[in-house]
């Protein structure tokens, strides 16, 4: 959108109708103070935000002053655009009525009209119009009242905002949401299936209420921690601007390099302290099982051995065969019958060997025949009862299993024997974490203190440092206490992160249950699940993109205002902080530390992003908008103001409008004239608004700004 | 080429494409039109989803709902 002409009528020192015509690429307007400039650019604003109450403050007293009592007039502004090739006209205007000691004025409307390619002319409501010729959105960051005005930065979320208006991610943005609106309505029609099914309509019932208590819990949390961030950046700006007075910059610089680099030590160390976790996960709760299980296993030993003793015993007196076979020297307890088992008892039998004791047992040996009574009584044992009256002294077995289990968990104790000593070496290692943490919190607590040392040394008027000092350390303090608020709000939205993610794949199990139906819905779920992250990663990839070309632009930009000047490097950091991303913009020198600029280079800093910005829009949209900037550069020297105005002039297809004093000056007779390095500007228009001479300096009814076309 | 193309392109550089669906890059087409025609069900949902949100003719664009309607029609028929 080019914007052509603006018509200002009857607006302040504008008596009557006054036309500035501009054209795309560079337009200057000159203007000594108090000679129309700013109440140009106020005239704008007028036409743009409508404000009822600025009426009054807007009558040309000229124009009032040579209207007859009972007459009316018109004040109006308008402006003329060519977009796309149609040409828009909008016009903010009301009637002064001017009575005997007052002016009635009518409330103001807004016309608009457009011209098509066919020269056929329509009127459309002059607000809509507005509102698609330059939206809202841009025109904050397209007029730039003064040099602090460029300091748009340091709210940090608005150069996340301009680039979200002006990059191909905004493009991306319909995309994200459509991939999640997707995305819920599939897993809704799962969940909708499911409820179906009686067996889990409870427990989903459970899980989504748990789901939706755990996103409030995280919504409240980042709300406190947003609150809690903007604090800390306020801090840490506050704290900059004081290290900023300071003498000995270059100092606190080296220092504060060090306690980031110590910071960031102290952020790698990760204790793992969940002893919770430990207690069940890592069985630690089984620390004292060894006493547990050594006291069951002599009390099976006891019961088991008592068992065979009556067993013997009751054999005897039903005087078996097996019974013999039981017996061994000095009464001692035997083994179980089926200890060694049939097979092994067959294979020493046929080899004539106890293979136990590794002695020989020739046929017909004692040792022969006890094994061959062992054999038979096993053999025997186990066929059915010949008789009902036989009695079985155990009849159901229950200590040999028990004597199985204590064996099998000795077997496996081993698997638990490192519990205490991998308890011991966490404690200690734990420990010894802890003490590096308190180490390296006094090491920065001694830099904190050296910092406020040189800042004792510094410059500053007493007075002023007494104060800065006390504010100082207050803030170093203040600081702490919300750096550890932060880290623990990020711990606590982890933790019911965690909790979230757990009750989502509780509900993606239950969901992997369901019937073919609900197996079918779930897969159309996961996929669109794939889609809506192809969308999201995309526009991230594409703001990412577009704040390094951005970078690159405003660094070519920023050479080019300072050549030959030291300037180095712009670096724009994107973090994405609890609800909002915002944006910092830092220069860098050689070495990659931040340094403070001086006022000048920082406004170059500053244009050469807006002017990036403004580049790229033409590259990613299909519509670019004309940029106004009133005094931009009062701080810039000679050299220095050129430079910007030359690199202004060399953007392409970019329509800018600058108003300044600058190049002009008065005569030996009190009179304005431009000078001639004006000549050496290179600009596609220039004007120079000036008060009509001779004019009354006491009655405003005199004053009467006129436009030459230079 | 078309912004809607352009659009549809970026969204075929996300690593799930090869990783997950195993999409060679020669499977990749190269315009909208010819991705409503893949027998690739997720290039061919990407490629409704842009036609629905940035075609050219108006009266191809679809709302949310009406998106979500067409393409879960669409993937009931189709193996995942």
């Amino acid at each position: 959108m080019i914007l052509e002409e603006v018509i200002l009528e009857n607006v302040q020192c504008y008596y009557g109708k006054k036309t500035f015509r501009f054209t795309n690429g560079l337009n200057i307007v000159l203007g000594e103070n108090g000679e129309g400039k700013t109440k140009f650019i106020e005239a704008f604003e007028w036409l743009f935000n409508g404000e009822e109450s600025k009426l009054e403050s807007l009558i040309s007293a000229k124009k009032l002053h040579e209207t007859n009592i009972g007459d009316r007039f018109s004040v109006s502004v308008s402006i003329t655009v060519n977009q796309h090739d149609e040409i828009k006209t909008l016009k903010r205007f009301f009637i002064v009525e001017k009575l005997t000691d007052s002016v009635r004025v009518s409330k103001s409307e807004m016309n608009g009209d457009i011209v098509n390619l066919n020269g056929e002319r329509t009127e459309v409501n002059g607000n809509h119009l507005l509102e698609s010729v330059f939206p809202s959105t841009i025109r904050k960051y397209s007029i730039f009242k003064g040099e602090e005005s460029l300091n748009i930065f340091d709210d940090k979320e608005t150069l996340v905002s301009l680039i979200n208006i002006y990059s191909a991610a905004k493009s991306y943005e319909k995309y994200h949401k459509r991939g999640e609106f997707l995305k819920t309505k599939a897993d809704d029609a799962v969940d909708s299936e499911l409820s179906k099914d009686t067996k889990h309509k409870k427990e989903l019932i459970k899980i989504d209420a748990n789901i939706k208590e755990f996103k409030r819990q995280i919504g409240i949390q980042e709300t406190l921690l947003q609150e809690i961030l903007e604090t800390e950046n306020a801090l840490e700006k506050s704290i900059k601007e004081v290290e900023s007075y300071i003498h000995n910059a270059e100092e606190i610089n080296e220092i504060n390099e060090e306690i980031n680099k110590l910071n960031i030590k102290k952020n790698k160390i990760y204790i793992a302290d969940d002893y919770t976790t430990f207690l069940f996960d890592e069985r630690w709760i089984l620390k004292d099982y060894k006493t547990i299980l050594d006291e069951f296993t002599s009390k099976i030993k006891t019961n088991y051995d008592t068992k065979i003793l009556l067993e013997v015993e009751h054999n005897l007196e039903q005087g078996k065969n097996k019974a013999q076979a039981l017996t061994l020297v000095n009464n001692a307890l035997p083994l179980p019958l089926t200890t060694p088992s049939k097979a092994i008892m067959e294979s020493m039998l046929a080899d004539q060997i106890c293979k136990v004791c590794n002695t020989e047992a020739k046929i017909g040996s004692k040792p022969y025949n006890f094994m061959m009574n062992r054999l038979e009584a096993l053999i025997e044992s186990s066929k059915p009862s010949s008789t009902e009256t036989e009695i079985k002294l155990f009849p159901n077995n229950y200590l040999r299993k028990l004597d199985y289990l204590s064996e099998e968990l000795n077997e496996n104790y081993e698997k638990l024997s490192s519990v205490p000593t991998q308890i011991k070496e966490k404690l200690e290692w734990n420990e010894s974490l802890k003490n590096q943490i308190i180490q390296i919190d006094k090491e920065i607590e001694e830099r904190e203190n050296q910092k406020i040392r040189i800042i004792g040394k510094s410059t500053v008027g007493e007075e002023t440092l007494s104060k800065n000092l006390k504010n100082y350390t207050g803030w170093q303090r203040d600081l702490k206490t919300v750096n550890r608020e932060v880290n623990s709000f990020g711990g606590k939205i982890e933790n019911i992160n965690k909790d979230l993610t757990e009750e989502k794949l509780k509900k993606d199990r239950i969901q992997q249950l369901g019937g073919t139906n609900t197996k079918k819905l779930t897969q159309i779920k996961d996929f669109f699940q794939d889609i809506s992250k192809i969308f999201t990663d995309t526009k991230v990839k594409m703001f990412n993109e577009f704040v390094a070309d951005l970078e690159k632009k405003a660094n070519e930009k920023f050479k080019l205002i300072n050549k030959g000047a030291f300037t180095g490097v712009i670096k724009i950091y994107i973090k994405n902080i609890g609800l909002k991303p915002q944006a910092e913009i830092e220069l860098l020198d050689v070495n990659d530390k931040a340094f403070i600029p001086n006022k000048s280079l920082e406004t170059s800093m500053y244009i050469s992003i807006i002017m990036a910005i403004s580049d790229l829009t033409k590259e990613t949209q299909d519509e670019h908008y004309p940029m106004l900037m009133d005094a931009p550069v009062s701080s810039f020297g000679e050299i220095k103001k050129r430079e910007l105005l030359e690199m202004i002039y060399n953007v392409k297809n970019q329509q800018t409008i600058v108003l300044f004093k600058d190049y002009l000056d008065l005569d030996e007779n009190n009179k304005l004239f431009i000078i001639r390095d004006f000549e050496k500007v290179k600009r596609e228009s220039a004007q120079w608004a000036k008060l009509e001479r001779p004019f009354n300096d006491e009655k405003l009814e005199t004053l009467n700004t006129i436009i030459e076309v230079l | 080429m078309a912004k809607k193309d352009e659009i549809f392109k970026s969204f075929m550089k996300h690593e799930l494409l090869k990783e997950k669906y195993g999409i060679d890059k020669k499977d990749i087409p190269e315009t909208v039109r010819e991705a409503k025609n893949s027998d690739i069900p997720i290039i061919k949902i990407i490629g409704e989803i842009v036609d629905t949100i940035d075609s050219s003719v108006e009266a191809d664009k679809k709302t949310e709902q009406q998106t979500y309607d067409l393409l879960t029609r669409y993937l009931s028929t189709v193996e995942l």
